[in-house]
């Protein structure tokens, strides 16, 4: 038992691994950077120094600080949108600030988008949010991009919660799982009325058997026959969701 | 004693030859032998004791509740014929009586454990009719648990090590073994279904005719020391190697005493007889559905059949081990004819916590690799965490309900049950692994899930932690009325954390605070009562795998002294 769980803990990290892998090549040209402050939360001074340091990032793709205020969408979606609008499906990364939804949000793509996963967002805007919860809208981004670039180039970010997430989420299943390997292995097996049977000496004999039909209901089944046509066409190439990313309240 | 007829020194039975051995010179005699010799210099030995149960007790023959006709082998004997003096040893800790040779050092109790003082005294016991020799030897039974014990990684050390097994002791078991005869009218109702094309055709039939069965064997044991919950897993024994009582099977064996009369399981008896003869049913009226619950209730129906039960006391070979914690103990027994084994094994907390942080840590670095998780998602999982925790602690509950009270499901429910069960884990699973995957496919793929845009998992975790706040109110008052009558279980403590929980997680998901804190204190919160529930879940696991010996509740032992 305990061997065929560690065959299949082996097997799924070997796959996720593999799963992992991009296949983006970093751009030859350098990205632009824009900033579209819609809910102007940036002051003139702070957008300089914002852009200075976004254009440090320029050599993996394009760089975006998009701050709104209203939005009608859930703020994920407005930011994958938005990158497409911008980017289109080039490499590079978004950091929206969504006032209306409280919410600030990393998309990324292509090859940025390679080495920031979904969950490295995440953590990102996990580790910024508190500056936007405390009106510190700048610092909030330039920590972002400033996380973005050490990732980029190969350095580490805190993701302590990250590890204690999944500390908790990890005991929390062990406890359980123990528990119903305990039970498991504690089964009883109960004598089966076959094992008596085979055990005793015994007979049992039926004679003058007759056996009368008491009631017979026929019923035609309402089989709604021939109206299926089954799904036809599906998905048509293309598509699907070039970039992504991860969002945090505040 | 049986002597050696060559050097005088005591015989006892030899399982691997089925003969008897001399422990000194190490002669083989075959017990036909040794049984004609010891008759024939057998002293007369006063008996300094009364037992209800033996053959003078005029009560203890006569009609039955069913007022059917009863009668036991061998009553025809004469009466000093059906008795036999024994020497009882009483453990002076739990009251339990244990027969053995009056030269035989009885130096702690098969019941209990504890090596306690056992008083001994002569007594007049009914005789056995019948004795199933051992067949099992010690080696073959201690191989037997040695083998299921080392895969019992929760249980203590002491009870999985080699040298625990070696206290492991035979004992015979008195056992009523019962014939059945019934004979009458069968009724028997049964349903087809047959669908050819869009036509479904439901028959209904009525089977009858007559019934006549005869049964052997069919046995139940007759001491109220041995718990029956534990007899009934090691039987049953083969009556083909069923031999006439002769004390020589017990020499170099301990024995146990009946003390319950045969009336007293006339009814279990038919109900096992009344399988038996559904299980034939089941082939004979295969082709008309037969239904087996009103089938089985038409059997019951002892009205209907002229039902003939006779009795035999029968000595069956069990080699016995017991473990004592505290006021309860658990029990390892093992068939000594047929080898089936029974064993308790109660949990250790420590290693089981030791186990599941040990597990814990491949988890952790597989969950490092896919998965950076949202504080909603983790109050999310302590969440479901809470349910299971609550609905094993009220399946433990159940269980100890059913056990304590003696509560027996029939196999239909049981059936019924196990499939909910089945796929109540099999949609948990599903359900689980999906909500994983939602969180964690984006991470494994660089493109982006298809559900991003579209699916909120917020959603998904208000309607859960709704779902589960309802249920788990449910649970706290249903369970709180059904099983009043438990004590030892923190019942409304554990339900009533479970649903605090549920009930702050739905209104955290329906708040959504920003600050990750509130999410982190209650998923911690939640953690602290899973972990809670695990130690509880062990408590109750190890009140389910353990019994508390009837004698504790008998007055007697060591009752009176200071």
């Amino acid at each position: 038992m305990l061997r065929k769980i560690w065959l299949i803990i082996c097997i799924s990290a070997v796959m996720l691994l593999l799963a992992g892998c991009g296949n983006h090549e970093k751009p030859t040209e350098p990205g632009k950077v824009i900033i579209e402050d819609g809910a102007g939360l940036i002051s003139a001074s702070d957008e300089e120094y914002l852009i200075g340091e976004m254009e440090k990032l320029t050599e993996y793709g394009n760089i975006a600080l998009v701050t709104i205020n209203e939005n009608y969408k859930t703020t994920d979606v407005y930011a994958e949108l938005e990158y497409e609008k911008l980017f289109g499906r080039t490499s590079g990364a978004l950091f929206l600030i969504d006032m209306d939804r409280r919410e600030i949000y990393l998309e990324v793509g292509g090859y940025i988008g390679d080495v920031i996963s979904s969950g490295k967002a995440r953590t990102i805007t996990d580790n910024v949010y508190r500056y936007a919860s405390r009106g510190e809208y700048w610092k909030c981004a330039r920590d972002t991009f400033d996380q973005v670039k050490t990732l980029m180039e190969g350095g580490r970010i805190a993701q302590t919660m990250k590890y204690v997430s999944n500390a908790f989420i990890a005991v929390l299943i062990a406890l359980l799982g123990n528990f119903i390997l305990l039970r498991r292995l504690n089964a009883k097996k109960e004598v089966s009325v076959a094992e008596l049977d085979s055990a005793n000496t015994g007979r049992v004999s039926f004679t003058n058997c007759k056996t009368d039909v008491t009631s017979r209901k026929v019923v035609v089944l309402n089989n709604s026959s021939g109206g299926r046509g089954g799904f036809g066409g599906g998905f048509g190439g293309g598509g699907g969701h070039f970039s992504h990313g991860g969002g945090h309240r505040f | 004693m049986v002597g050696c007829p060559g050097c005088g020194s005591k015989l006892v039975f030899d399982i691997k030859t089925q003969q008897m051995k001399c422990s000194y010179c190490g002669k083989f005699y075959l017990v036909s032998q040794v049984s004609e010799r010891s008759k024939n210099a057998e002293e007369h030995t006063e008996a300094t004791d009364y037992d209800p149960m033996s053959a003078d007790n005029p009560e203890y023959f006569g009609q039955d509740e069913f007022g059917d006709e009863f009668s036991h082998i061998g009553a025809h004997v004469p009466m000093n014929e059906k008795e036999m003096v024994v020497t009882v040893f009483t453990c002076s800790q739990c009251g339990a009586e244990i027969v053995a040779d009056s030269d035989e050092a009885v130096t702690w109790c098969s019941y209990c454990g504890s090596p306690a003082t056992l008083r001994s005294r002569l007594s007049r016991i009914r005789k056995p009719d019948r004795v199933i020799p051992f067949k099992v030897t010690k080696e073959e039974c201690i191989a037997r648990y040695l083998a299921v014990a080392r895969k019992q990684i929760y249980a203590p050390s002491d009870l999985i090590r080699a040298g625990k097994a070696e206290s492991f002791r035979g004992i015979y078991m008195p056992f009523w073994t019962y014939e059945v005869d019934r004979d009458g009218e069968y009724r028997f109702p049964g349903m087809t279904v047959d669908t050819v094309g869009n036509t479904q055709t439901t028959t209904r039939y009525m089977a009858s005719g007559h019934l006549n069965s005869h049964h052997e064997g069919l046995s139940h044991d007759a001491s109220l020391t041995f718990d029956d919950y534990v007899s009934e897993q090691i039987i049953p024994f083969m009556e083909k190697d069923a031999e006439p009582f002769d004390e020589c099977y017990l020499n170099g064996f301990y024995a146990n005493a009946a003390d319950q009369k045969d009336t007293e399981y006339r009814s279990k008896i038919l109900s096992m007889e009344g399988d038996l003869i559904l299980n034939h049913a089941k082939w004979q009226f295969k082709s008309i559905g037969l239904q087996e619950n009103q089938a089985k209730s038409q059997l019951s129906d002892y009205g209907a059949y002229k039902v003939r039960t006779k009795s035999a006391l029968e000595m069956d070979p069990v080699w016995f081990l017991s473990y004592r914690r505290g006021d309860r103990v658990s029990y390892a027994t093992v068939n000594g004819q047929t080898g089936r084994l029974y064993a308790d094994f109660p949990a250790s907390p420590a290693k089981f916590f030791l186990f599941s942080l040990i597990t814990a840590i491949p988890l952790f670095l597989l969950l490092n690799l896919m998965l950076t998780a949202a504080p909603s998602f983790v109050l999310f999982l302590a969440v479901i965490g809470a349910f299971v925790a609550s609905s094993m602690f009220k399946s433990e509950i159940g269980e100890i309900f059913a056990k304590q009270f003696h509560i027996k499901m029939d196999a239909g429910t049981k059936k019924k049950m196990n499939i909910k069960k089945i796929l109540s884990g099999l949609l948990s699973a599903l359900f689980i692994g999906a909500v994983i995957m939602i969180e964690a496919l984006p991470d494994l793929l660089s493109a982006g899930s298809e559900l991003s845009g579209v699916f909120r998992a917020e959603y998904l975790y208000i309607l859960v932690a709704a779902v589960f706040a309802i249920v788990l109110g449910i649970r706290f008052f249903k369970m709180k009325s059904q099983y009043m009558s438990l004590s030892n279980v923190r019942l409304n403590l554990s339900n009533g954390l479970y649903l605090l929980v549920s009930v702050l997680a739905l209104v955290v998901f329906i708040i959504r605070p920003a600050n990750d804190w509130v999410y982190y204190s209650i998923a911690l919160a939640a953690a602290g009562i899973v972990a809670l529930s695990a130690t509880n879940l062990i408590h109750n696991y190890n009140i389910l795998s353990t019994q508390k010996p009837k004698q504790f509740s008998r007055s007697g032992g060591d009752d009176g002294v200071a």
